[in-house]
């Protein structure tokens, strides 16, 4: 059994009701990686939506800011325990993305620059739920945070919101990302604490 | 029956429990262990690999191609390894 | 090893710089390891929450006690805790020491060549403390790369070291400020190269320090010819 630590406190841990169990509030916006950050130009930055049988859908840089755009304030879930109220986002709802994409799959795998993957339900990038982002505070998203675009899911834990996305790809079937594949929930949801397998 | 024939056990095997010596050196220092990426098929010691550990898990990747190697995730109550991107580790006898 | 978390109370506690404290930390077993190792320590605070973070060991103090050199970080969440707060007859949960790759002992001979960026000293603090200790006859260096002078640990007893053993040269670079008389600014390849064993003499090479650090360091090292099995590195975060 762990004994305490005579004075020690941590970072300072507040109970709120916007605090999904097991999570802290933090001021801060901790840059968590599990590789080397990827440097994408913009000239060469291109998303894509793969649907399947060769149906695929691609955007550049100009293209997606000639796409409406929508300013959103959320709060942000990390599974290491922090989350950040009142994050503020700009970027194109996915539900603008997928408007054209024709598909019978319900599940789907995102892509990044450098390999991450994770997977996430259709259902859960659709109907106002996630955003293809670019600015964050008014800024252009800096390639810490996953510039040039990231994705936010706001209602799963971070790691779902993949940095430096380059496309999504829908599947038949619900197949494991890099985290998913190394001890972390298929789903998700911070409110239900579902953090690993 | 054809099924259960294909894997019918043959007499020739023991079982895993015979493992724990052989093992038990494992849980010696493995930083020191040479390690061949699964990807590039180079070697170097664990300990000159690249660790991403500002992150959900302890991610360990390959010094020549930055490809992962392993994986290390505390579940709290329980620890996940995966070892996906190690084709084989030597260990030296201590 | 130990391989379980076990209760090490501080016994002693001096503070090394304005910013870097030294604990000296005893165990109810003996305690026992080689230079280069570190040891994990958790910390728990009243409702459970835990922190755990490795720290080098600074010196081994048979049977029972080793001490640790702890730089505290701007926005760290444990070291301002050990440097400032931490008293002597408190507790804390330790496990190890560990690590068998960034080791030396005095029967792997050398020339044994040490480089340091800040607070990477600490472990090639030990592998100088074991040379003498060991009274080994290994050629040493170490080069210590500082921001001025008032960062500089352990500094009456390395001083002591370089005039009275024969055997280690010391070596300190200044990035930001330094004694009157001494050069300032950035290590340069050059000083690096005038500072270490040429690679002729094959010397054991040992650096610790910030990633960037270590990475420009080695990277030159191996440029002059140094054999790259022969540099063994360690970075620690910041």
């Amino acid at each position: 059994m762990a004994i305490p630590t005579s004075g020690f406190a941590g970072r300072r841990r507040t109970r709120d009701v916007n605090l999904p169990p097991g999570q802290y509030a933090t001021d801060s916006f901790p840059v968590m990686s599990a590789g080397p950050t990827p440097r994408v130009l913009r000239a060469d930055w291109t998303f894509q939506i793969a649907a399947g049988q060769g149906r695929t859908h691609q955007w550049t840089w100009e293209q997606l800011q000639a796409l409406p755009q929508e300013d959103v304030t959320t709060d942000i879930h990390c599974v290491t325990h922090w989350s950040k109220f009142g994050t503020a986002w700009r970027g194109v709802s996915l539900d603008t993305l997928f408007e054209d994409v024709e598909s019978g799959s319900d599940h789907t795998m995102v892509h990044s620059y450098g390999g991450y993957t994770t997977n996430i339900p259709l259902g859960d990038l659709l109907d106002g739920k996630a955003w293809l982002v670019h600015e964050f505070d008014g800024e252009p998203l800096a390639a810490a945070h996953g510039g040039p675009a990231r994705l936010l899911v706001p209602h799963l834990y971070l790691w779902k919101s993949a940095k430096w996305v380059s496309g999504i790809r829908l599947m038949d079937q619900d197949l494991p990302g890099f985290w998913e594949t190394n001890g972390y929930a298929m789903y998700g949801d911070p409110w239900r604490e579902d953090r690993y397998w | 029956m054809d099924d259960q024939q294909q894997h019918s056990p043959d007499q020739d095997h023991l079982d895993g429990n015979a493992l724990a010596g052989a093992l038990e050196q494992f849980v010696a220092d493995l930083t020191s262990a040479d390690c061949t990426c699964d990807g590039c098929g180079s070697s170097a010691p664990l300990a000159t690999a690249l660790l991403y550990a500002r992150a959900p898990g302890m991610v360990l990747r390959c010094p020549t191609c930055t490809a992962v190697l392993l994986c290390l995730t505390d579940q709290g109550e329980r620890q996940v390894l995966t070892l996906d991107g190690v084709r084989h580790l030597v260990i030296a006898r201590r | 090893m130990r391989r379980t978390w076990q209760a090490a109370e501080v016994s002693a506690a001096r503070p090394e710089t304005a910013t870097a404290r030294t604990l000296r930390l005893r165990f109810p077993d003996a305690v026992s390891g080689v230079a280069g190792q570190h040891v994990d320590l958790r910390l728990t605070a009243e409702d459970g929450y835990q922190a755990v973070r490795s720290y080098s060991v600074a010196a081994w103090v048979p049977p029972h006690e080793l001490e640790l050199t702890v730089e505290e970080l701007d926005d760290g969440e444990v070291s301002p805790y050990l440097v400032t707060e931490l008293s002597v007859g408190d507790r804390l949960e330790v496990r190890g020491p560990v690590g068998g790759w960034f080791t030396w002992t005095p029967d792997l001979g050398g020339p044994l060549q040490l480089i340091a960026g800040g607070s990477g000293i600490v472990p090639l603090m030990a592998m100088l403390r074991s040379h003498a200790e060991a009274r080994s006859v290994v050629p040493a260096r170490l080069l210590y790369s500082v921001r001025d002078p008032g960062s500089v640990f352990y500094r009456g007893e390395l001083t002591v070291l370089g005039q009275e053993d024969t055997q280690v040269t010391i070596d300190v670079a200044y990035t930001r400020a330094a004694p009157d008389g001494r050069p300032v600014g950035r290590l340069t390849r050059d000083a690096v190269t005038a500072a270490c064993f040429p690679p002729e003499d094959h010397p054991a090479i040992y650096i610790c320090g910030s990633t960037g650090f270590v990475e420009s360091v080695a990277s030159w090292l191996v440029e002059d010819g140094h054999d790259a099995g022969r540099i063994r590195t360690e970075r620690y975060g910041g």
